[in-house]
């Protein structure tokens, strides 16, 4: 059976990448597989558990309900491309002081979605940081220090 | 969901034209956050995906005199945050804010949410409760539909081949008229055991319920208006017992199943709660509306 | 202390904030790597007529499809040698693994497995174990009589792999002189861990006969045994190499997918790696156990308990597994930690059609503290006791023991515990509200500490290297190098420390059971004094010096008083090269510890709305007995992840079968706390150093995990005088009872 795949143009992380792939693969796997970006993981594949969020259009979505072909002419941001050269984003050095990551799973996604916040309000309370997150799961920290994080983060910027 | 083709076309009629040309093999999405879900479960195998997002025709909240039209690719997040639908359309605002997390509502869209057809949909029964109308764009002139004659069973429309949603139309709302959206639900995060939405107004002076309607989510194979229950309040003085009958009677009027979220038994009773606790909460916001 | 008890990050936390962790999935090759993907059975339990795989094997892309055929006829079980990794003439769950092919990609995989046709007779299933003991029930385990099994496995007949019953005492006479006799029934469901990553593994057979294995595990050795045995290799022909693991919790212990990638790997030639989606994860990984208890207690009026049977029936799933730890576990913990002088328990772990159940963070532990605390509870209120006055009339102290401790038991701490969650609660001073209530549980875990073996050595720069292959659950890596850092006078950054995998590694406990930082902490404890000896040697010898003079701090070693007449460690580490000493390294080992009593005590805060049934909590205390915290930021860590876990057993999670078949394997309907459900908990630690365990470190990640569903109950019952004797306290299930109370007056 012939596969049709398409071209598609996007810039992740400010580089631009032309490729082409099938209709049917997600933007997670094009992420992953064709990208070699396995910073964002798939935890469910269904939407459920935000572990494979991303910044896409400027705009947190979960990439595993997005099909590459359209992605195509958008801009995405990874957790690859937060930092800057060997300067951490404020929330990735708050993540790592506060414990707000055990085994780094859901790390990624979250880290996203708190950035997400942090561009829209700056100095969120804690309910919008609770809110901000409701579409991240984590089964390690009980969420306390991932709040502790994101807070810690908006007073440092 | 090998060789699927994609096509993302800027105008309706290519995409009414694709759909008149692939029939039954071609599928709309739009967001895409319930159509990847069907389509990754094999639960629809199409030929060709013809995608939604590019047509600007089916994007935008608009306000008029007459009322509000919002785009059927309209994210569901820009429902939620317009402050226009906040403050005069309320009830759809917390509908939308219920769909999923963040990163659904960033993709979901209302036309989505609608077509998807679950009887829990959260956009259903506040447009229901509304008044709302889908307008219907095919081979031929756009057509309106009542949102509440707008689902058929569960997972239907009353879309015919080679229609798509376009837009929904909101009718002003009336002087003193206030809503109250509520849902049950396991978990903080979670699709609807139960929704309600109440709109009313009253009369000029504030003691009659001059209209009222009530819809109903997750309780029967779609969104439902509850005419019995609203027919206890229209055009009466509402008192406690008064309420709390109209609540006995939406809870009477659904046909709720059981299922691996609840029992039947269960969300009849939280019909009976949900519809008290809205109507109750429509009419001191109306109240407040002088 | 200047390292150990200081709240310092985790050392591979900043790979984990960047992305740049390499979890099982993420592992990556030079050259093409294949999907494997695994044909499950659609039945709960049934004969398999035929198998035929012809037409996969013949789809372009695929490059191997492997059965039962292709192993060698391993019967395999750590306790009852009862599994083969594929099934040859029956299956016994949904899910049981039939076939598995690799293929150039997802979508060949998975039009390949639609494929394989296999016609089966299907047979009845039992779900729950006390149907699948019934006399007449059909037998999972036709030929169970023919398995090898443990001596320890007792009371092996039809559909029960274990009985034991343990008795102290006279229960019979105990009731007699007991003034109230109390009995209840109480259910716990199947849940389910669901670690954010699911299983995955990629494996690569080379031209010498070894397997290579990446893989997300708790247990690269205990792996690497399984893998061994199955193809009948030796140790040293496979190789796991632990992946950084995205969550664990006892799931990740059992071989799951990694025998069939390896197989796959070994039959096409190629690297092949297996990715569990996260419906498959649901239905056969190692959730846990669902469990039947019933409680008789027989207690004097001023709260005395005389006398107390439990009988238990886990339903372990389709073979035994690690179904023996729990029971194991089961049998300690089942009378709680009180000083009861008659006892009888009688515990039975039944085949099921499910999922081997796997010990689940504190297996067996919340389901008991559900049943026993709940009763502990009911009896109080009846006695008109304060249930904390109860518990510590009642409380085990040390030198007390309970069924199959061990021995007398040292270090316990449950009075001083539960007297610190009442405190911190307000226990005392509390306003009666109408629809609001209290509960306290206490919870009883015994850490046990199994063989375990780590390396130090000394770098010629004076840093520090740690070899271990114990895997990362609760930041023990980090803890390992703190202890060691300690040790030699270095600081954190100064040592390095990570997992090693099972080539290199001395041999590593697993990581579970709250004792891979005893156990490992321990050894590497061992190794690093054994390393500071060495230091001394050469130093002594250099500076001319008695060691008993010498003190290691500061990166140096230096003349107690004198410290300019000393060496950096660097130096010594140069000069031990050219020295008669050479290398500066140790590798020790610790045998297995004797168990170790701990404590959790959880106070719950709640609202129950009336109408509705749903439970808000309100103000959550946990207190739990750690010994010496060496990262009171892992620690309290711990204790939140726990008590989440715990909470949601609680509250909202349930594994809910139909027909043999688990109907809801996705997070849309297995309910798991976001962040708007999780409170804040207020984690209070009690740190007495205990007589085992690096620094006096007790074992800290299950506890409190365990009290939670009890608080929960009692909080219930509290707020609405409603008493629900089965999980979840669903707001359905509340609103039911407290419609039937007011029903009946």
């Amino acid at each position: 059976m012939a596969r049709r795949t398409k071209k598609i143009r996007v810039t992740v992380n400010g580089e631009r990448y032309d490729k082409e792939v099938s209709p049917s693969k997600s933007l997670l796997d094009f992420l992953r597989m064709d990208l070699n970006l396995t910073g964002t993981k798939e935890g469910c594949g269904e939407g459920e558990c935000g572990a494979c969020s991303i910044i896409m259009d400027g705009k947190l979505v979960d990439s595993c309900l997005i099909l590459a072909v359209e992605a195509d002419g958008q801009k995405i941001q990874t957790i690859e491309g937060i930092s800057r050269h060997d300067r951490l984003h404020p929330l990735q050095k708050a993540f790592a002081e506060k414990g707000a990551a055990q085994c780094g799973y859901c790390t990624p996604g979250m880290i996203m979605a708190a950035k997400y916040l942090l561009d829209h309000h700056p100095l969120p309370t804690a309910e919008q940081a609770l809110k901000a997150i409701a579409g991240n799961l984590c089964r390690c920290t009980g969420y306390g220090s991932i709040v502790d994080a994101v807070l810690s983060a908006a007073k440092e910027r | 969901m090998k060789g699927i083709d994609y096509f993302a076309p800027p105008r309706i009629e290519e995409a009414v034209s694709l759909l008149r040309r692939y029939g039954k093999k071609a599928a709309l999405m739009a967001g895409g956050t319930d159509f990847l879900l069907r389509l990754e479960r094999g639960l629809v195998a199409p030929r060709v995906v013809v995608d939604l997002k590019k047509i600007r025709d089916l994007r935008g909240i608009q306000s008029s005199r007459a009322g509000l039209k919002i785009g059927a690719a309209t994210l569901m997040e820009e429902i939620a945050s317009s402050r226009l639908v906040q403050t005069r359309y309320a009830i759809l605002a917390k509908g939308a804010a219920s769909v999923g997390s963040i990163q659904t509502r960033n993709r979901a869209t209302l036309g989505g949410n609608l077509c998807n057809a679950s009887p829990a949909a959260d956009t259903a029964s506040p447009l229901i409760a509304l008044g709302g109308r889908a307008r219907i764009a095919g081979a031929k002139r756009v057509r309106e539909v009542l949102l509440e004659e707008f689902f058929l069973a569960p997972g239907k429309t009353c879309l015919q081949a080679n229609e798509l949603l376009k837009e929904i139309f909101i009718p002003s709302p009336l002087q003193r008229s206030a809503g109250a959206f509520h849902r049950c639900t396991r978990t903080a995060m979670d699709i609807a055991l139960v929704n309600c939405a109440v709109f009313l107004s009253l009369t000029p002076k504030g003691e009659i319920v001059q209209e009222i309607r009530i819809a109903l989510g997750a309780v029967a194979p779609t969104p439902v208006r509850v005419q019995a229950a609203e027919d206890v309040l229209r055009g009466k003085k509402p008192d406690e017992k008064m309420i709390e009958e109209a609540a006995d009677c939406a809870a009477a009027g659904v046909r709720p199943i059981d299922d691996v979220r609840s029992s039947a038994s269960y969300r009849r009773a939280m019909v009976r709660v949900l519809t008290k606790r809205a109507i109750e909460e429509a009419l001191k916001e109306a109240g407040r509306e002088a | 202390m200047k390292v150990v008890g200081q709240e310092l990050p985790r050392v591979e936390i900043l790979e984990k904030v960047t992305g740049q962790s390499v979890f099982g999935a993420d592992v990556r090759l030079a050259g093409p790597i294949l999907t494997g993907k695994i044909l499950g059975s659609p039945h709960a339990h049934a004969r398999i007529k035929s198998i035929d795989t012809s037409k996969a094997e013949r789809l372009p892309g695929v490059k191997a499809v492997v059965t039962a055929q292709d192993l060698p006829p391993v019967k395999y079980g750590a306790f009852v040698r009862d599994e083969e990794y594929f099934a040859r003439k029956k299956v016994r769950l949904v899910g049981d693994r039939i076939a598995a092919l690799a293929a150039i990609d997802e979508e060949t995989a998975e039009e390949a497995l639609k494929l394989i046709k296999v016609e089966y007779e299907v047979l009845p299933n039992f779900t729950d174990g006390v149907e699948a003991v019934r006399k007449g029930a059909a037998l999972i385990h036709e030929e169970y009589d023919q398995y090898q099994s443990l001596s320890m496995v007792e009371g092996r007949k039809g559909n029960i792999c274990y009985h034991k019953q343990t008795i102290q005492g006279d229960t019979n006479r105990g009731f007699q002189e007991a003034e109230r006799i109390f009995e209840h029934s109480f259910y716990a469901p199947m849940v389910h861990q669901t670690y954010i990553e699911p299983h995955a593994v990629l494996a690569r057979f080379d031209a010498s006969g070894k397997a290579t294995v990446w893989v997300s595990t708790q247990a690269q050795f205990s792996l690497r045994a399984s893998i061994a045995e199955i193809f009948q290799l030796p140790l040293i022909k496979v190789r796991v190499i632990p992946t950084e693991i995205g969550g664990g919790f006892g799931g990740k212990l059992l071989p799951t997918v990694e025998p069939a990638a390896v197989a796959l790997a070994r039959k096409s030639g190629m690297a092949v790696q297996i990715v569990m989606s996260r419906a498959e994860d649901f239905q056969v990984a190692n959730p846990r156990t669902p469990c039947h208890l019933r409680y008789k207690t027989g207690v004097k009026l001023d709260g005395t308990i005389v006398a107390r049977e439990v009988e238990l029936v886990f339903g372990t799933g389709a073979y035994c597994g690690n179904g023996l730890v729990i029971c194991k576990r089961a049998e300690m913990l089942a009378i709680g930690p009180y000083r009861i002088p008659n006892l009888k328990i009688d515990l039975y772990c039944a085949y099921t059609n499910h999922a081997n159940c796997g010990p689940y963070r504190a297996p067996s532990g919340p389901q008991i503290c559900f049943a026993s605390e709940s009763q502990i509870d009911i009896i109080a209120r009846e006695l008109n006791l304060d249930p904390v006055e109860m518990r510590l009339k009642n409380a085990i102290e040390d030198g007390d023991m309970t069924p199959a401790c061990g021995g007398p038991l040292k270090d316990v701490h449950a009075k001083e515990t539960l007297l610190k969650a009442a405190e911190a609660a307000g226990w005392r001073e509390r306003r009666r509200e109408k629809n609001r209530g209290r509960g306290i549980a206490l919870g009883y875990w015994l850490v046990g500490g199994m063989a375990s073996s780590a390396g130090v050595k000394l770098n010629e720069d004076g840093t520090v290297t740690v070899m271990t292959g114990v895997v990362d659950l609760s930041g023990t890596v980090t803890s390992l190098g703190q202890i060691v850092a300690e040790v030699l006078g270095v600081e954190l950054d100064d040592v390095h420390v990570r997992t090693a995998d099972s080539d290199f590694a001395p041999h590593s406990t697993i990581s579970a059971g709250s004792q891979a930082l005893r156990s490992m902490g321990s050894a590497a404890k061992f190794a690093a004094d054994e390393v500071k000896k060495q230091i001394m040697e050469v130093a002594a010898d250099k500076l001319e010096a008695e060691i008993s003079d010498l003190v290691v701090e500061g990166k140096r070693v230096y003349v107690k008083g004198s410290p300019e007449r000393g060496l950096s460690l660097a130096q010594i580490g140069q000069i031990s090269l050219m020295h008669k000493h050479g290398p500066i390294v140790s590798i020790q080992s610790v045998p297995i510890f004797p168990n170790q009593p701990v404590s959790s005590v959880h106070v719950a805060d709640i609202e129950v709305d009336p109408e509705t049934g749903g439970v808000k909590i309100l103000r959550y205390v946990a207190a739990q007995d750690v010994g010496t915290a060496i990262n009171p930021l892992s620690v309290k860590g711990q204790v939140h992840g726990a008590v989440m876990q715990g909470l949601g057993q609680a509250l909202t999670e349930e594994c809910v079968f139909q027909n043999g078949k688990m109907i809801n394997p996705s997070f849309l309907d297995y309910k798991i706390f976001s962040s708007l459900d999780a409170p804040r908990v207020e984690v209070h630690l009690i740190e007495h150093a205990a007589e085992h365990g690096p620094f006096g470190a007790k074992g800290i990640g299950e506890p409190s995990i365990i009290p939670a569903a009890a608080a929960i109950a009692n909080a219930v019952y509290d707020a609405v005088g409603v008493r629900i004797l089965d999980l979840p306290l669903t707001a359905e299930k509340i609103l039911m009872a407290i419609q039937k109370k007011n029903k009946n007056g």
